[in-house]
């Protein structure tokens, strides 16, 4: 169940580019200064970001977030024999698309997809 | 957060189709309205399954049939809106495709995402029925 969720570090970055909306699932830490080794994913009582909390967006609401905010689409193609590679798409904007190598599953590929929309994003900004 | 889940009519049927996975969410079998919960450290659902209908969500499903079904959908675009195909996901050979089935009346392309994804899944959903 937990790999429908982002991990914590795209979710920060995720957090840090704007994204604001109602999750189930967020990630907490503990009031010291080693935040990160403490950080364990529960029930998200706020819904939204807070101080003590990032919200964990599954993939489908990280995705959903850069095609409604940032124009930037993509598309997992492949299959497990050849294995599977994502392409992203860049609305007005003359870059076209860009593919990328190929991964063994569909998760590898999605989770590197996420990965690469957020450099993106951070680039442009 | 609700539309993450699939509709009434498709987390039936994947349930009839042997989708038994846990969810974080439920449809109240009598009342058909959508209870979302979450998911306990224990592995436990925070909802009965003798009343509830599980409701996946959209990745979920498609998950499910990529490795139950050996099919991928997959929702894409093109400069006149959004389609959808389906590959093996084993092999990748296309199998089927949105054509020009979609809402937009002009381009027969969806006008959305999430309308493409939707059609995706019931067309998912009809392929395995019939090969039952």
């Amino acid at each position: 169940m937990k790999t429908q969720f982002v991990p914590y570090e795209q979710a920060l970055a995720l957090k840090e580019l704007g994204f604001d909306e109602t999750c189930i699932m967020a990630y907490y830490h503990l009031l010291s200064e080693d935040k990160k080794d403490k950080l364990f994913m529960r029930y998200n009582d706020n819904k939204t970001n807070s101080d003590n909390a990032i919200s964990a967006p599954t993939f489908a609401q990280a995705f959903k977030f850069f095609r409604e905010k940032y124009e930037l689409y993509y598309t997992i193609e492949g299959s497990k024999k050849y294995g599977f590679a994502f392409f992203i798409y860049y609305e007005n904007d003359d870059k076209g698309e860009l593919k990328s190598k190929e991964y063994s599953t569909y998760e590898e590929a999605e989770q590197e997809c996420l990965i690469k929309l957020i450099e993106i994003t951070k680039e442009k900004k | 957060m609700e539309n993450q889940f699939v509709g009434y009519n498709e987390a039936k049927q994947l349930s009839e189709l042997g989708f038994s996975e846990q969810c974080f969410a439920g449809y109240l079998k009598e009342e058909k309205t959508l209870w979302i919960g979450y998911v306990s450290s224990q592995g436990g659902e925070q909802f009965n399954r003798d009343y509830h209908i599980l409701a996946p969500t959209f990745s979920q499903a498609f998950k499910f049939f990529r490795e139950n079904h050996n099919l991928l959908g997959n929702v894409y675009s093109n400069a006149s809106g959004w389609l959808w195909e389906i590959h093996d996901n084993i092999g990748g050979t296309h199998r089927f495709g949105s054509e020009y089935s979609g809402d937009c009346e002009e381009s027969g392309m969806f006008t959305s995402f999430d309308k493409a994804e939707q059609e995706c899944l019931i067309k998912l959903i009809e392929i395995v029925k019939q090969q039952k």
